[in-house]
């Protein structure tokens, strides 16, 4: 199965916040446990709000809990 | 298995009922000669106001009796109908995919017309190809959450 360019450390913090369920955290950004699932899997890159919302939850900037892997591009070498 | 994937396979189901209702009359009718003649046009108009309006009911009775049987199964006060951005994202796949066949449906259709077919044919043809996309938008739909992606 493919997976995102967006790695994340969701289950690492989740695990340090009391050992949250994913449908806890589910509950507090609003969306459904699979998609937490898929998110933490790297199988789904969610949407600007959302990855706020979870680092919200976790109370950690979003460089914290989203990682992005693909290639790097600077303003002066676009893709 | 959260309400909306549940809920794909109850549109899968109750497009295969509509329309094979609609096709059971629709052929008894073509054998029994009711669409030739001065009136045909005038039956195609009401077989597919009958298959609209019976659409809708079939749809919404099928919906309530499984939210009803989903609620007393999960023993769920509340039942979850959370439809969150992934969920959108699925559907709005499936409905690009379902666009392109109704597409496809469209220009078959007005290519019999143009090769003299009836207008019996040309509006089933159409009408073939909308039931193929509902039941394709449904199992794109029932894909995409088996994948998880």
């Amino acid at each position: 199965m493919s997976k995102t360019a967006v790695s994340n450390n969701i289950r690492k913090l989740r695990f340090e916040h009391d050992e949250m369920t994913q449908k806890k955290l589910a509950t507090i950004v609003g969306v459904t446990r699979q998609t937490i699932v898929a998110i933490e899997k790297a199988k789904y890159a969610p949407s600007l709000e959302l990855a706020f919302l979870i680092a919200r939850a976790f109370n950690k900037p979003l460089e914290e809990v989203f990682i992005f892997e693909g290639e790097e591009v600077s303003a002066q070498n676009p893709p | 298995m959260p309400y909306q994937q549940k809920s794909n396979y109850i549109s899968l189901i109750t497009t295969i009922i509509i329309f094979g209702i609609y096709y059971f009359f629709i052929f008894q009718f073509y054998h029994e000669g009711r669409f030739e003649g001065a009136g045909a046009n005038a039956l195609i108009g009401k077989s597919i106001l009958w298959l609209i309006a019976g659409g809708v009911i079939i749809n919404i009775v099928a919906h309530i009796l499984f939210a009803i049987i989903f609620a007393m199964i999960t023993n769920e006060a509340e039942p979850d109908y959370l439809v969150d951005e992934r969920d959108k994202l699925f559907e709005l796949k499936a409905l690009r995919v379902a666009y392109y066949i109704i597409g496809f449906g469209f220009i078959a259709s007005m290519v019999a017309l143009a090769m003299g077919q009836s207008v019996f044919i040309t509006i089933n043809i159409l009408l073939l190809f909308t039931a193929i996309a509902g039941i394709v938008e449904s199992f794109m739909q029932i894909y995409f959450y088996r994948r998880g992606f």
